[in-house]
């Protein structure tokens, strides 16, 4: 059998999904050939982002690389950083994990550099595990035979976009939150479908707590179903574009609704369980 | 707008028309096919599929760099931008009442909180499209509250 090769493409080195799903790939025995970072002193990306995500933007940042751990601390079992300490990952920054096991590791300011995408042909990786980092281009999807994979917070083919979970509760689609592992195409989430994870919201769950579960699950997703997609052990399933929809960011408004949903959903549920 | 939230039928006019376009694309559209198309919402004067491209075409522009939305509108529209906003607006509340796509609303209230959307009431005080600026503020919060309902 051909040793299972990919390239992990990460959006800063502080990822902890990136953290979690290179140990994951490795302990599955997949040589990881090397990771790319994106810069995160980098203007394209902030005006990028600034312009797509708003003020949120500014949260985001705060809540993924500043305050983490005090954001995880209320939570137990809901995030990254329980999943790191329950699968024995010692919490550090990817760089220094790849130096410590001689992984090369690159820094671009976007991936889709023509200098970035020859150092991805050059690896001969069979594939790309894409754990964020911007919009990707075709010759970078086209980059690795077996092209990006990518693992995405919704159920496909039904949830494209963002804020995913969201829709789903506010659509009265409250068993289709979770996430799916997809090869990635030039549309938004409309590449093949390899794997669907559905995390159903428990009750006592807010929005942040049920995405939190959704982020514990994400890099063990992501990695069985790379590993299954190297091994050709799962069959891809073509999607079409009006199988679903794309969905933006959702309005504070709506998200009020949606939270109002989740807590009468806790109220019902514990009504029924006497 | 209220009779379309509340099921009621619209007399629409014999003239409302449909834009012949063949790739529905918000920038290529005029206010006189914005009115058309909202009129065809209306009395389903053209097949739902392609009413709905459209709308889907007016909820994409308005969605890319939503930040920039006022910026955008007047590189469309040019001095007419802030009644276009409005009308852009009522078009996809009325999308929303007919399809029922909760995508739809949640771009009109993004569309509210523009400058432009909200410079109307100001700048158009006695012509018409404040009314339906103010009468999209209404059904808008009163779909939310719908949502809220069990």
């Amino acid at each position: 059998m051909k040793p299972k090769r990919v390239i992990l493409l990460s959006p800063n080195p502080y990822s902890l999904y990136t953290l979690a799903t290179l140990v994951l790939l490795t302990r599955a025995g997949t040589e990881v050939a090397g990771i790319g970072f994106r810069r995160l002193m980098n203007p394209s990306r902030v005006l990028f982002e600034g312009r797509r995500d708003g003020a949120r933007l500014i949260k985001k940042v705060c809540r993924k690389l500043l305050w983490r751990r005090l954001a995880d601390g209320g939570s137990a079992r809901n995030s990254l950083s329980a999943f790191l300490a329950e699968s024995s990952i010692q919490r550090e920054s990817v760089p220094a994990l790849c130096r410590r096991n001689g992984i090369p590791i690159r820094y671009c300011y976007d991936f889709n550099d023509a200098d970035f995408v020859a150092w991805v042909k050059a690896s001969s990786a069979q594939a790309i595990v894409f754990t964020g980092g911007g919009l990707l281009r075709q010759p970078l999807l086209d980059a690795t035979p077996k092209g990006v994979l990518n693992c995405h917070m919704g159920i496909l083919p039904r949830y494209r976009g963002m804020d995913l979970p969201e829709w789903a509760l506010l659509c009265g689609d409250a068993d289709s939150t979770g996430c799916c592992v997809h090869l990635m195409d030039s549309g938004v989430d409309t590449g093949p479908i390899l794997m669907n994870h559905f995390v159903p919201p428990r009750t006592g769950d807010t929005v942040s707590r049920l995405r939190g579960r959704i982020e514990y699950q994400m890099p063990s997703v992501l990695v069985s179903a790379t590993v299954g997609y190297l091994e050709d052990a799962i069959a891809l399933r073509p999607q079409s574009p009006e199988d679903g929809k794309q969905f933006f960011i959702m309005s504070p408004a709506l998200r009020e609704v949606v939270e109002y949903r989740l807590s009468r959903r806790t109220i019902s549920t514990a009504q029924t369980s006497r | 707008m209220r009779a379309l939230a509340v099921g009621s039928r619209v007399e629409i006019p014999e003239d409302a028309s449909f834009p012949a376009m063949q790739r529905p694309q918000y920038k290529n559209i005029s206010l006189a096919h914005l009115q058309s198309l909202r009129w065809s919402l209306y009395g389903g004067a053209v097949a739902p599929n392609e009413a709905g491209m459209w709308v889907e075409a007016a909820l994409r522009f308005c969605e890319l760099n939503v930040w920039r939305l006022d910026r955008r509108m007047r590189g469309k529209w040019g001095a007419a931008a802030a009644p276009a906003t409005v009308a852009t607006a009522a078009l996809l509340l009325e999308g929303h009442l007919v399809y029922s796509d909760p995508r739809l609303l949640n771009t009109v209230l993004k569309i509210r909180k523009s400058r432009l959307f909200r410079s109307v009431r100001r700048t158009h005080a006695t012509e018409g499209i404040a009314a339906l600026a103010a009468a999209v503020a209404d059904v808008s919060d009163e779909c939310v509250q719908r949502y809220s309902q069990p």
